[in-house]
């Protein structure tokens, strides 16, 4: 599924011309940098807590 | 007097190779690049007054816009290559890299210069321009017109980069308290700290490693090829292999209008692509 999913996504990049494709490419590392942050702020969010939790204790 | 082109990013493995080159040159060119998809290539510059500080004022530092010239690179024979190496037109870094590579290799053809260095390292060796495949295909270009290209530090340990407790926001903390002793021996940033130039020898992946280099989200594109897709599909040996066919072929064609610009430095495709300086 994921590899089927690049091979889509790298067919649509490799047809782009230029300006497009760095474009394309910064958006989709903000999108990254997105997932990856809200990933991390729920783990810290969960760190914290559990913390939280055990100083409680 | 002896001189030396330096590719000088500002990073902790550039701002090493120019230090180690330092103590024997009389002269370093360090050239720094940006592009459309690269924001503050001018950071470089931090680095480059805390060369300055340690070994005198022998740095002559520029920073060039190679927009034009990734472009043209980037689609040179475009239909060819897609029909002959497919998805190994979107290794973006290598491409970038290679316009990079080109404007110093020009640099040093305009300033006749008979050196070229960089920070290549072999801890990040899916980028084309820092595997060793790559690195002998550049190595053979620049040796065709006379011009020695080494990478100091490729030999180099890599530090530990982000760790966990990083990426859950608990950088600055753990910036502070960082425990440099943990590092294995002999990374750029100890060589860094031993010379005096910077006051931690673990900065990779911390604030003050954006500080002094460029932000690039552009290998976001070849990592989803290389490491996503044609990797864990056809294996490691392949993506050299397939590294290796594709920029042979790239550099190349592109000797060829090298050639032209060695001839007439002035006019020609080449003299078009190279003549922006920021």
């Amino acid at each position: 599924m994921k590899r089927f999913f690049l091979f889509f996504l790298l067919l649509f990049a490799l047809l782009l011309p230029w300006r497009a494709r760095v474009l394309f490419t910064e958006g989709l590392g903000w999108v990254l940098q997105g997932l990856y942050g809200v990933y991390f702020a729920l783990m810290r969010l969960l760190l914290k807590n559990l913390e939280r939790k055990r100083a409680d204790e | 007097m002896k001189e030396v082109a330096v590719l000088f990013s500002g990073g902790t493995d550039s701002t090493a190779a120019a230090a180690l080159l330092a103590q024997s040159y009389d002269r370093l060119h360090l050239l720094s690049y940006g592009h459309s998809g690269i924001f503050r290539p001018e950071n470089s510059r931090v680095n480059v007054a805390l060369l300055r500080e340690r070994f005198g004022d022998r740095f002559v530092h520029e920073v060039f816009d190679v927009d034009r010239l990734f472009r043209w690179i980037t689609y040179l024979d475009y239909w060819e290559n897609l029909r002959r190496f497919g998805f190994f037109n979107l290794t973006t870094c290598g491409l970038c890299k290679l316009s990079m590579h080109v404007r110093t290799l020009a640099y040093c053809l305009e300033h006749g210069l008979s050196e070229v260095a960089d920070g290549a390292n072999r801890h990040m060796s899916h980028f084309p321009a820092q595997m060793r495949e790559g690195l002998d295909e550049l190595r053979a270009m620049y040796e065709r017109f006379g011009i020695a290209y080494t990478n100091p530090v490729f030999d180099y340990d890599s530090p530990d980069g982000l760790d966990w407790s990083h990426k859950v926001g608990l950088v600055r903390e753990k910036e502070a308290n960082r425990d440099d002793s943990e590092t294995k021996p002999r990374t750029t940033g100890r060589l860094l700290t031993e010379l005096g130039i910077l006051e931690r020898e673990n900065v990779k992946g911390t604030e003050t490693d954006r500080r002094m280099q460029a932000r690039c989200f552009q290998l976001t594109l070849h990592n989803a090829f290389a490491l996503g897709y044609y990797i864990p599909r056809y294996g490691e040996d392949a993506y050299r292999r397939g590294v290796q066919r594709f920029y042979r072929r790239k550099i190349a064609r592109i000797s060829e209008y090298l050639e032209d610009f060695r001839q007439h430095p002035e006019s020609g495709v080449l003299a078009r692509m190279i003549d922006q300086k920021t």
